[in-house]
């Protein structure tokens, strides 16, 4: 629509989502490997998927020797991440695997009694389902009817899981994924503490 | 979006910042457009008055709280009633909202100590705010971010964007702001006299019949 009128849109708020891509570092080929040797079992949170992640144990898939390296990696994307939003220093504080294979998904959830939470995916085939963000505005949209989905005005937003791909999001953000399509997607999750 | 190649510590990492889910909010610059601000202002300050309700202190506003009572004033103004529904259908256009038209309309003017509760405006798509008379160094309007009560486990160092409380838009006689009417927004006291409004709401055309 044309118009004379001087306007200015101000976007206010947004949820800050960091990418970063960790393929080209030597500890990659390390951690695919520590990957493959992990057993994983079923765990209620996902359908057709398996993970070690165990609500009794501590968790800290990450803190294998081998992955020392890799582990450290993580850190400063979490360290470029906080420093970016004004957060103050934080470390990670459990991690587990997932393995999704057809037909495999993970239910809609949050990461409680953490600040910043990360996805890596060590194994993704192309076609693999995304990670799928939630808008945390929907609750209050109650009479807004739109004639199209934009990038403003969608209700989730779908984040490509890519080989080698960390994504780092706000613990308190929802996310879940729809029903994979690929034999074999895995994930490396973590939660995070404060210093 | 931005990218960030960072290869401070010997890593080199791809990176992009991703800002998503953003409450937009839209600014319309009416001063050239409407040339007769003072008249207005001049009339607002005779017309009728309610007994106020979130305007708290010094300062008079038309708001009727009962929605079988409303006030319509920008009827009485027909050419501004007319800009201002373009900025609506701007607003509509720009961010894919289905058509709307003006509802209930009313002014508020306030002066030295007063201020309005935080509030939002229910019943409508989208709500506005036009500047009617903006004195030296007061208040736009401030807006309350909506995602505030899910960060109970972040702790900052430093402001941010997507952290701050509230976003405080500052404004000039002639503006207009838009957005949506689920969004909180509030005004601190102010320390002049004279800080004229006219707000809005807005509905479907379907729905406006209900």
């Amino acid at each position: 629509m044309e118009s004379h009128i001087r306007s200015t849109v101000f976007e206010i708020f947004p949820t800050m989502v960091t990418t970063h891509d960790l393929s080209t570092d030597p500890s990659f080929n390390v951690m695919r490997d520590v990957v493959n040797k992990t057993k994983t079992s079923e765990h209620a949170l996902m359908k057709n998927a398996e993970s070690t992640y165990n609500e009794s144990t501590g968790n800290a898939w990450l803190d294998n020797v081998l992955l020392k390296d890799f582990k450290y990696l993580i850190q400063q994307c979490i360290d470029q991440y906080t420093q970016t939003y004004g957060l103050k220093q934080l470390r990670i504080s459990n991690s587990w695997m997932n393995r999704i294979g057809l037909q495999g998904a993970v239910r809609p959830h949050r990461h409680e009694m953490s600040a910043l939470s990360g996805a890596f995916y060590p194994q993704a085939e192309p076609g693999s389902t995304p990670l799928i963000l939630k808008n945390p505005t929907n609750s209050h949209k109650m009479y807004e009817i739109h004639t199209n989905e934009t990038f403003f005005n969608a209700g989730q937003i779908e984040m490509e899981c890519t080989v080698g791909q960390l994504i780092l999001f706000p613990s308190w953000l929802e996310h879940y994924t729809e029903d994979n399509d690929t034999e074999n997607r895995v994930t490396v999750s973590f939660n995070t503490s404060y210093v | 979006m931005s990218k960030d190649k960072d290869t401070s510590r010997g890593i080199a990492t791809n990176s992009s910042v991703i800002s998503l889910f953003p409450t937009n909010i839209m600014k319309f610059k009416l001063w050239g457009e409407y040339p007769h601000w003072e008249d207005l202002l001049n009339d607002l300050v005779v017309t009728e008055e309610t007994e106020p309700t979130i305007l708290e202190g010094p300062g008079r506003t038309s708001f009727i709280e009962d929605w079988h009572q409303r006030s319509f004033l920008l009827e009485r103004y027909p050419e501004l009633e007319s800009i201002v529904n373009a900025c609506c259908s701007n607003y509509c256009y720009t961010h894919s909202l289905e058509h709307i038209e003006l509802d209930d309309s009313w002014y508020t003017i306030m002066n030295k100590g007063s201020k309005i509760q935080r509030h939002r405006h229910e019943g409508s798509v989208l709500s506005g705010t036009i500047f009617v008379n903006v004195p030296e160094d007061t208040y736009g309007l401030a807006f309350a971010n909506p995602t505030i009560p899910h960060r109970m486990m972040e702790r900052q160092n430093a402001t941010h964007e997507s952290t701050t409380y509230a976003h405080l838009e500052q404004v000039e006689t002639g503006d207009v702001l838009i957005y949506p009417s689920w969004m909180e927004h509030f005004v601190p006291k102010i320390e002049c006299d004279y800080r004229a409004t006219i707000s809005f709401n807005t509905a479907y055309p379907a729905w406006r019949k209900l």
